[in-house]
């Protein structure tokens, strides 16, 4: 079993490891001043500027936001006492996004002793992000926290996630289909519960009209980058795909406008993690696609932009798309012809020309069997402790029910 | 001029514009056959708009990545004109290619092989030593793209002999034999690179043993991967292997099981030269749009052989760059190239796969 036990320090084998079971109070002030250590750490460490998604997470982090998670928080605990569940087990993607850090942190402010496995692949961004987290660990004052902080790099090791699955009382795990599925044939406690969040599908809703009418649209067209191009537009709430909402001439007429701006920003931007390997993967993509349905490609004269239309988001291969600015194109009439379509597989919706009270009427009305999360666009990669339909806050806690005498 | 005609003079000989006037005519027509014969083809060139084209240049044809033959069953002829399926090396997880040749594309890609091969052999057929082992034609699960390859250029030698053992060790007694019956004669040696180095030249080279093969000509072919980790380039191949066995020709072939026949082979001035059956484009890795001669890029091969399956055209994912057209100092006619590798693989990026299951790929 080759691990690498980066958390505690100093430590080479998972005998010496002493995880606790031991839970603390939620939103205790160590564990409040910990994260926002964190998070200052992050924002203070100049190599880590270039990466906007540790940005954001910082930001997520620190002290002023946990006030509003801590404030959400007490609201659910009205009438009951909620505690950690003790030991959660984190399996994080090998190509690390910083979510699993998210989910850790929501994980270790209610109180949980928490265990983290990351791929052994190199990746200058996670420790960069380990050693900043290791640091703020090493003062004295965060010692309570010791055997509640483990963070392991391993590879496809099943020994070892037996070892630590069978210490969890909440297993989570990030990944593809394949990856939830192998592990969960890995056993936990009978006691313990899972939370997976496997491969699922993200796009947007842009309302024509309102797009043509629209007097900044610049604003639009840069949180739209954002939302699709970082993670190299693989992360699951990326968005892959635009229904285009409108009549036929709204709708051609608005998406001329949007890929010209779209187009020139891009340029501006120049996403260098966009490589010649993913050029290929967009044309083996677009050519697969024209295979398995009925679609039209529209070329563009910039390699980071590659439009793919179909006849309707039923045809979507999720497994085709290779992301780096792979976008398929569909047009309906009104939103509300989309809800019949959605599978499990769908997770976040971007809107654009719709108000809040609109989607939520819609979902109540259509009550599709998929979607998690509906978002304005510029929002799809921000995290929320609600994810993939869980709150994340409440599957880490147990529920203390305490009736009146 | 038909494509009898064609085939029937020397593969080295046409200058430029005669050469693309030809190829261009005979790439529409496939192009046009590909379209009304393979429905996946013809779905392609539909999603682009582009269906009905004729194209000008060679640089304007449609090509395919070439990937797509490992993904999907591309074919433009009948089940039951299918007489010979090739795949492509690779380690069991990792997808093949799959070649569908009916009788005319199998005839036309031996009739090339000959004419190339030839204009380096001669046309009798020479004494031909293997560098590799006689089981990997016995073995099923083995034969693939080796076996293909062996049994392909076995067609230009005779007295055909192995000289690896069963277990890949230097068969000295078979090699010291079949040496002395045709000593003083033209020898064809035939292997793959990466097979020639680890299993012949250092075996040899540990062993202190030497060998006169100064009257041999090695044709060999594979790809450089793996010599490129062990720091071996093409130079450094050819004169230890001179050194070893005293050989003076050397020349290594780039070609792929999706072009079978229109084959790449180095001139003696270390470039690889195209045939009049086939051309190179490089493009840019970005833009795919074609580049200029020197400049290193996307390689694209055409291919006037393939009736069979729509591989006329395709963006391969290997690196290379063009030297120049016509006016190599071997003087043979064509461009001529050299090829740098394979294109980086993209990293893997998002949500997925935290234990990358079926990431594990390994080319030969």
């Amino acid at each position: 079993m080759s691990v690498n036990i980066v958390i505690p320090k100093g430590i080479a084998s998972l005998e010496e490891l002493n995880i606790t079971n031991k839970v603390l109070k939620p939103f205790s002030s160590i564990l409040i001043d910990f994260v926002n250590d964190v998070s200052k750490a992050i924002l203070k460490n100049s190599s880590l500027k270039e990466y906007p998604e540790l940005m954001a997470l910082a930001f997520w982090m620190r002290k002023s936001h946990i006030k509003v998670l801590h404030a959400y928080f007490k609201k659910q605990e009205s009438g009951k006492v909620l505690l950690g569940r003790g030991v959660v087990f984190h399996l994080a993607p090998s190509n690390v996004d910083t979510i699993f850090v998210y989910s850790w942190f929501i994980s270790l402010l209610v109180g949980n002793s928490n265990v983290l496995r990351i791929s052994d692949k190199k990746n200058i961004q996670t420790d960069i992000l380990l050693n900043v987290i290791g640091t703020v660990l090493d003062n004295k004052k965060y010692k309570a926290l010791q055997g509640m902080v483990t963070i392991i790099k391993y590879g496809h090791d099943d020994n070892v996630t037996k070892r630590l699955s069978a210490l969890a009382d909440v297993r989570v795990i990030w990944g593809g289909d394949n990856t939830v599925n192998h592990i969960r044939s890995i056993p936990i406690k009978s006691t313990a519960t899972e939370l997976t969040f496997a491969d699922k599908f993200s796009f947007a809703v842009i309302k024509s009209k309102t797009l043509l009418e629209d007097q900044s649209l610049d604003k639009l067209i840069e949180k739209f980058y954002n939302d699709s191009y970082w993670f190299g537009q693989m992360a699951c709430s990326s968005i892959r795909l635009i229904a285009w909402i409108g009549t036929h001439e709204e709708n051609e007429e608005a998406q001329d406008v949007f890929w010209n701006k779209l187009d020139a920003y891009v340029l501006k931007k120049l996403p260098d993690e966009i490589a010649p390997a993913d050029i290929v993967n967009k044309l083996v993509a677009e050519c697969s696609m024209a295979i398995e349905s009925n679609v039209v490609i529209n070329k563009m004269d910039n390699p980071y932009i590659n439009r793919v239309s179909i006849s309707t988001i039923e045809t979507v291969k999720e497994g085709l798309h290779c992301g780096t600015g792979l976008f398929y194109e569909t047009e309906v009439n009104n939103f509300d012809e989309l809800m019949p379509l959605m599978t499990k597989k769908h997770q976040t919706i971007a809107y654009y020309g719709y108000c809040e009270e609109e989607m939520i009427k819609s979902i109540q009305e259509s009550m599709p069997i998929g979607i998690d999360r509906i978002v304005p666009i510029g929002q799809s990669l921000d995290f929320s402790n609600v994810w993939d339909g869980f709150d994340l806050f409440r599957n880490f806690c147990r529920e203390i029910e305490i009736l009146k005498g | 001029m038909n494509l009898d005609e064609y085939l029937q003079i020397s593969p080295y000989s046409l200058e430029k514009k005669n050469k693309h006037a030809f190829l261009v005519k005979e790439l529409n027509g496939l192009t046009k056959k590909h379209t009304e014969k393979s429905t996946k083809y013809k779905h392609i060139l539909k999603a682009y708009n582009i269906e009905n084209n004729n194209f000008d240049t060679l640089e304007d044809l449609p090509y395919l990545p070439v990937r797509l033959f490992k993904e999907y069953e591309l074919k433009s002829c009948e089940n039951s004109e299918v007489i010979k399926t090739l795949t492509s090396s690779g380690t069991t997880s990792q997808k093949v290619s799959k070649i569908y040749l009916d009788k005319e594309t199998s005839t036309l890609q031996t009739k090339a092989l000959v004419k190339i091969m030839q204009s380096y052999l001669g046309k009798q057929r020479l004494p031909m030593l293997i560098i590799d082992t006689k089981s990997i034609l016995k073995d099923r699960k083995m034969f693939s793209a080796r076996g293909a390859g062996i049994l392909g250029l076995s067609t230009f030698g005779r007295k055909h002999t192995y000289a690896l053992d069963d277990n890949m060790e230097i068969d000295f007694d078979t090699i010291e034999n079949f040496l002395e019956e045709h000593q003083g004669k033209k020898i064809f040696i035939f292997g793959f690179t990466f097979m020639i180095w680890q299993y012949f030249y250092e075996k040899l080279k540990e062993k202190k043993k030497k060998l006169d093969l100064s009257n041999a000509i090695l044709i060999h072919s594979g790809g450089w991967k793996k010599l490129v980790e062990k720091a071996v380039d093409n130079i450094t191949f050819k004169t230890s292997l001179k050194e070893q066995i005293g050989i003076n020709e050397i020349h290594d072939f780039y070609g792929m099981v999706e072009q079978v026949g229109s084959i790449f082979v180095e001139c003696d001035c270390g470039y690889l030269h195209a045939p009049i059956f086939a051309d190179i484009i490089i493009r840019d890795t970005m833009t795919l749009e074609p580049l200029a001669f020197g400049t290193e890029g996307l390689v694209e091969v055409l291919s006037i052989l393939p009736r069979s399956y729509p591989g006329h055209v395709l963006l391969t994912e290997d690196l290379g760059t063009v030297f120049g057209e016509d006016d190599c100092l071997c003087g043979k006619k064509g461009k001529y190239f050299k090829i740098k590798g394979r294109l980086p693989k993209a990293e893997l990026r998002g949500c997925s796969d935290t234990h990358a299951f079926d990431m594990k790929k390994e080319t030969t």
